[in-house]
């Protein structure tokens, strides 16, 4: 199954990004094989950056995002495609992996206020 | 004559020049475009006598003709649209352009009308007063600028007062206009953004000129730069507390402050004298 993570570089080493739709990049983990791809966010430079964002992912393919806040329309969006969502600390996404394996991570179903990543 | 009163800068005063000026033009019209935040109705208290609704036309999916070819999201400059197994609709993101309509191979789309805000039709005094105001949320107010642009009475004196900034709204806000007066402050901030918009009418090649707002003899820079771009000064407003106070109480300084309402009376003498003859010579370009 494919994972999505939200994260600050390329690499499993590099730590979550705090924010979705303005994420620097998202790496899309096999979680069988634990071969991953990292795509750079260059999202949107003024509005609709959450929107935008939810639609690479699920277009990735992934079933399962994990980040830190999920603003209200990206909700939407990948709750409309039937990923899951989970919330997580600031650590590596390679820790998050084992931590989503493990069952410790915390599931979310409401966003956090609009514009919440701009500030 | 149509005056576009614009500073890039936010809180330089570009209300306060402009409904002061206004109120000293009889039959003037004064149209609020700063319509996320229109406040010059606080100073000039219109009475209103006609409420417009302002709308839009947004997409709306028609799910069973969807095909899921995904032109439409692929179009959307906004990310207004998305498709995951389902298309979904964001109107408040949507700047109503058409294109997704227009491009849909299925007729999935069709146009369905939203109201974005509204137009405040009034009258303080003899003065004509236009305020638009926009929804909280909304991506951007310019359907209710250019509807506030539109049939404007072409025998009197317009007075616009622009949204902040330079983007779209103050282009919108400009398009009607025959003479821009920059309101700057003598400040580093109010120095830049002047430079931003002097640039910009620059390039619509717009006459213009400048009213210097919260003067102070120590503060040059901004006439240094007026001189050095050949922009006239139209006008100085001194830095003082009483226009303040007057301003934070909601009033007009040309109807409580004697030497005021000379200083603006010779700054409308002066900008039209300046707009006829630089409108003028920009016609016969």
């Amino acid at each position: 199954m494919k994972l999505a993570i939200s994260a600050t570089g390329s690499k499993l080493e590099d730590l979550m990004d705090q924010r979705f739709g303005r994420a620097a990049y998202f790496l899309i983990v096999e979680t069988e094989t634990m071969e991953y791809e990292a795509i750079e966010n260059l999202g949107a430079a003024a509005g609709g950056a959450g929107i935008q964002t939810a639609q690479k992912v699920i277009d990735q393919g992934a079933k399962v995002v994990i980040t830190g806040n999920v603003g209200p329309n990206a909700m939407q969006v990948l709750q409309a495609a039937g990923v899951k969502i989970y919330t997580g600390n600031p650590v590596s996404a390679q820790e998050l992996v084992e931590l989503y394996q493990k069952g410790l991570l915390k599931e979310i179903e409401t966003p956090v206020a609009a514009h919440s990543g701009m500030k | 004559m149509k005056l576009a009163f614009l500073s890039g800068k936010g809180g330089v005063g570009k209300t306060l020049v402009s409904t002061n000026f206004a109120r000293l033009i009889p039959e003037a019209v004064y149209l609020d475009c700063d319509v996320e935040e229109p406040n010059g109705a606080i100073f000039l208290k219109p009475q209103i006598e006609q409420v417009l609704e302002v709308k839009v036309l947004n997409p709306e999916p028609l799910l069973e003709k969807c095909q899921g070819c995904r032109r439409c999201v692929a179009f959307c400059k906004f990310y207004a649209l998305a498709y995951v197994g389902q298309l979904m609709v964001f109107p408040e993101l949507c700047h109503a352009c058409g294109g997704c309509w227009t491009l849909c191979p299925a007729e999935a789309l069709q146009a369905k009308e939203r109201v974005i805000g509204k137009i405040e039709l009034g009258r303080s005094g003899e003065l004509l007063t236009r305020v638009g105001l926009m929804n909280p949320g909304e991506a951007t107010g310019v359907p209710i600028i250019k509807q506030l642009l539109r049939e404007l009475p072409p025998e009197k004196m317009v007075v616009i007062d622009c949204p902040p900034g330079s983007g779209c709204a103050v282009l919108e806000s400009l398009k009607e206009a025959d003479f821009a007066v920059l309101v700057a402050e003598p400040t580093t901030f109010g120095l830049h953004d002047l430079e931003m918009v002097c640039e910009l009418v620059r390039f619509y090649q717009l006459p213009a000129g400048v009213v210097i707002n919260k003067q102070t003899e120590e503060r040059v820079e901004v006439e240094a730069f007026c001189a050095r771009h050949q922009l006239p000064v139209l006008g100085k407003i001194p830095y003082q507390a009483k226009t303040a106070a007057l301003y934070g109480a909601g009033k007009l300084i040309v109807d409580e402050d004697p030497e005021a309402r000379q200083l603006f009376a010779k700054i409308v003498e002066t900008v039209m004298e300046v707009a006829t003859i630089e409108t003028d010579r920009h016609l016969k370009r």
